[in-house]
């Protein structure tokens, strides 16, 4: 059309020829024009889609699956010790045990304090409760058949943790708890005390023996 | 990028699809765990219901002591003052003698309804528990694998020895058939208290149920299982066995199996057990 070629007046062949010519270097230019500024957001859009969203999903995803092991662990544990003859068997039995290391297997989860400790929480006065960390040392008020009594004894294991993500970027003097450095719980988990019987031959009650 | 937006968004499911799968193994095993404790708990109960135990073991310290006067007694007639006393001394003899054997008699068929009734309530545990079943996850119903009674190596019974009678308590105390305890002297359990003489054909063995102290009982409870000494397998790999327990069991050790099967991320069979054991209740003070 350009050179004044009338198609009507037999220029129909010539016409295919040019379109055929024509068209693909117009979709090559359009192409150029938006396409190629596609191409070259796509790289980094993936790269920040798994640096931004994939990598640190993953990256902390494993927390708390973690987090709910050692919860569990912990909860087995204590369930355990409450289920012991008498208090000093529960102790002794914590302190002979792997229980660190049983953490530990986890992977990614480093004990790094462990609280054994029984609670006597009066039932006329919920709000009141004693809490003793070494057998013998309850008091007669809070002993069955005490003046504080009746109570709930309940024995609760604490543990301080660090949890580590699946990747740690240590970076030093930067302490960011999830990225540079594990992070710090504190799990604690009940357990009712079940021997609630007293000794026949030394006359003291099992739970505080 | 949609194709990758698809295909991260695939890997994030079948992610969450495994942490569920494996949150519903713990979630089953949890379960069992519960119901095979509330199974322990109950069989337990039946040991020492309405402290029948701690009664017969009472029944069963007395008629000893009532068999020991008795053969004083009639030792008595030999002499000349007394003979013709002799006759009636030796019917109350016999007659105590008799009442031994029948208390003893009574012991047995109270282990024997005790192990059936046990028997009963692991069956009905099995009846009533329907398993767990979701599209792709399923559990069956838990299944009670092995059940034994016997003790937790306690060595004392709730049977205060009887100071009254003087000769039969020094013939105890040399033959360590009773231990000081806090209130009172108690009598050993597990252990053939043998009569001297002509009597120590007669058998006498106390349950190890301890005894109440400051006229508290002890309560049912779940232990450990550390020190529990099997007298009695009930059932063991699933199959029901017989046999007899010379005295009345104080605990009862519980194994519980289930399967769990799940086709959520592949396909993935497991089979999880609990093993539980749990004390009967302590005897009452005696009236």
């Amino acid at each position: 059309m350009a050179h004044g070629l009338n198609p009507r007046a037999g220029g129909g062949n010539f016409m295919k020829i040019s379109n055929a010519k024509i068209l693909p270097s117009r979709r090559r230019r359009l192409r150029t024009q938006t396409g190629s500024s596609q191409i070259t957001e796509f790289g980094a859009a993936i790269f920040l889609l798994f640096s931004c969203i994939v990598i640190p999903l993953l990256d902390l995803s494993i927390v708390p699956v973690r987090l709910g092991l050692g919860k569990s662990l912990v909860n087995h544990r204590v369930h355990q010790l409450a289920q012991s003859e008498c208090l000093s068997d529960a102790f002794k039995s914590l302190q002979e045990s792997d229980f660190h290391n049983g953490l530990t297997k986890i992977g990614g989860f480093s004990a790094k304090a462990t609280q054994l400790s029984l609670v006597a929480t009066s039932v006329k006065n919920p709000d009141v409760s004693m809490k003793v960390d070494r057998p013998g040392a309850l008091p007669n008020d809070w002993l069955p058949g005490g003046n504080k009594g009746p109570c709930l004894y309940r024995l609760d294991l604490s543990v301080d943790a660090e949890i580590e993500p699946l990747i740690t970027a240590k970076v030093p003097g930067l302490h960011i708890p999830g990225l540079t450095r594990p992070i710090p719980f504190h799990l604690s988990e009940e357990s009712n005390w079940e021997n609630m019987g007293c000794d026949p031959l030394s006359g003291e009650f099992f739970v505080n023996k | 990028m949609l194709f990758l937006c698809i295909a991260v968004l695939a890997v994030m499911l079948v992610i969450v699809a495994l942490a569920f799968s494996f949150y519903l193994v713990f979630f089953s095993h949890k379960n069992l765990q519960s119901r095979s404790e509330d199974l322990a708990l109950k069989c337990a109960r039946q040991l020492n219901e309405n402290d029948h135990g701690g009664k017969i073991n009472n029944l069963i310290a007395h008629s000893r002591e009532l068999v020991f006067t008795s053969r004083e007694l009639y030792r008595r007639t030999d002499n000349e003052e007394f003979r013709g006393l002799q006759s009636l001394a030796a019917q109350v003899l016999e007659q105590s003698r008799s009442g031994a054997l029948l208390v003893k008699d009574e012991r047995n068929r109270y282990v024997e309804v005790c192990l059936q009734n046990l028997k009963k309530v692991a069956k009905d545990a099995e009846r009533n528990d329907a398993g767990l079943f979701l599209s792709k996850f399923s559990t069956s119903a838990g299944e009670v694998v092995d059940l034994r009674v016997g003790d937790m190596g306690q060595t004392l019974s709730n049977v205060e020895a009887s100071s009254g009678v003087y000769n039969l308590n020094s013939y105890d105390r040399q033959q360590n058939f009773v231990k000081p305890g806090k209130e009172a002297e108690l009598f050993v359990s597990n252990v053939n208290l043998k009569l001297p003489g002509e009597d120590s054909d007669l058998e006498f063995q106390l349950a190890s149920l301890p005894g109440p102290v400051k006229g508290i009982a002890a309560p049912l409870r779940l232990t450990r299982g550390k020190g529990f000494k099997n007298s009695l397998v009930l059932r063991s790999a699933g199959q029901d066995g017989n046999g007899k327990c010379q005295v009345i069991p104080s605990a009862v050790q519980v194994t519980m199996a289930m399967n769990v099967k799940q086709s959520i991320v592949g396909e993935f069979d497991s089979k999880t057990k609990t093993v539980n054991t749990a004390c009967a209740n302590g005897a009452w003070a005696e009236p």
